[in-house]
């Protein structure tokens, strides 16, 4: 193996870790603002409905 | 040797559109429960045992029939392969090895790798989000996972075709010159070590969504195999023209023997093969979206790659750790990035 091969490997390697990477931060994400924005928006109808 | 600059709008355009698509399940959940008022992780948080037991119990039935029940479904599809003759006399000795020590290595090597990644690693680089996300219902864990999954492994399979210093990592999938289970895991070892799709599902199993990947990747490895036998199922389905409208739906949505095949053949030039598509692996349907599909309904004559000329099974296995000793070959100490 030479350095070009190991030079070769570690590009390839970052390749591989952007495509996991960048769907998984998406997925993280967008599951995590569908609990939040769903959450305070029930709890800000709890809150409304109290007042009443 | 440098991407074409067509392929390299097309690949900046549709990974843009990728995004996109990777976001749709959990927007249209996300839809689902405003609309509906369904809050899943308040039951989580009520009941969170049995649901995780669950979950787990699902996954102890499941997680054994994943793992050898695909297994021997591979081996009873290479038996009924082998006993229609359907390799035809080219299993040659060197082919043989190559097949056996990848369909090997992808179980001795990638097991552990990805076992000791799930276990030590995502607790490193995830701390504390084990079953974070385990109140996601099944339905849309699945639907999260078939996009997430297969659509990784179309764009890393579609750049070690379309990037040319990455095309040796892939070769050793295209050169046999026969189609057959065997090839669904005939890869060189680095190439199978850094699927993305295989760390991305590993850290949603991780996340809590361990049963929908189960049901998926039980599926995928199905599909997948079938593709690529030599066993051609979906013949039928063009033959009978009461089926056609069946045809239609399968070849667009799933990878068909007939459409992957035409991936693994030797030219382009007949209008049936072609490699420079058809890079779906599971669905078919990113090939139809990504404008790389080709369906033509027919089976080439020849596969593999034109110029290849028996490099041995090491140097296919473990390129470019080892090189072929085949001069001018692409897998050579001082060979072509492309021939």
């Amino acid at each position: 193996m030479r350095f070009q091969d190991v030079t070769l490997l570690v590009k390839k390697i970052l390749v591989g870790i952007v495509a996991s990477a960048v769907p998984l931060l998406i997925l993280l994400g967008g599951l995590h603002i569908t609990r939040k924005a769903l959450t305070s928006k029930s709890a800000a109808e709890q809150v409304s409905s109290q007042a009443k | 040797m440098k991407m074409d600059a067509e392929v390299r709008k097309s690949v900046i355009r549709n990974g843009f559109a990728s995004l996109l698509i990777y976001a749709l399940p959990v927007a249209l959940m996300f839809l689902t429960f405003y609309l509906t008022g369904q809050r899943p992780w308040q039951q989580t948080a009520n009941a969170s045992v049995p649901l995780l037991r669950y979950y787990r119990s699902f996954e102890h039935a499941l997680g054994p029939l994943n793992n050898y029940g695909l297994t021997l479904f591979v081996f009873v599809l290479g038996i009924l392969e082998f006993s229609f003759g359907l390799y035809e006399g080219r299993w040659t000795k060197n082919e043989r090895a190559t097949d056996i020590a990848c369909f090997a290595a992808s179980y001795i090597v990638i097991r552990p790798i990805v076992t000791y990644f799930g276990l030590k690693v995502l607790p490193f680089v995830l701390p504390g989000l084990k079953n974070h996300f385990a109140w996601v219902p099944f339905f849309w864990g699945v639907f999260i996972i078939c996009v997430a999954d297969d659509l990784t492994q179309y764009w890393y399979h579609r750049l070690h075709h379309q990037v040319p210093w990455l095309w040796r990592f892939h070769r050793t999938h295209h050169s046999a010159a026969y189609m057959g289970m065997a090839m669904a895991s005939r890869q060189n070892v680095i190439y199978t070590i850094f699927f993305s799709q295989i760390y991305l599902t590993a850290a949603l199993v991780y996340l809590g969504l361990g049963g929908p990947a189960l049901i998926v990747l039980g599926l995928k490895g199905i599909i997948t195999t079938l593709a690529h036998s030599s066993i051609p199922w979906d013949k039928p389905f063009y033959k009978y023209k009461a089926l056609n409208p069946i045809a239609w739906v399968l070849e667009r949505l799933i990878s068909t023997p007939a459409t992957h095949h035409a991936h693994h053949a030797d030219t382009t030039d007949d209008g049936i093969g072609y490699y420079k598509g058809n890079f779906g692996n599971m669905f078919f349907l990113w090939d139809v979206i990504f404008g790389t599909a080709h369906i033509s309904r027919q089976f080439p004559k020849s596969y593999g790659i034109t110029h290849y000329e028996g490099d041995q099974w090491y140097a296919q296995l473990l390129w470019p750790i080892f090189k072929s000793k085949v001069e001018g070959s692409e897998l050579a100490a001082n060979g072509p990035m492309v021939k």
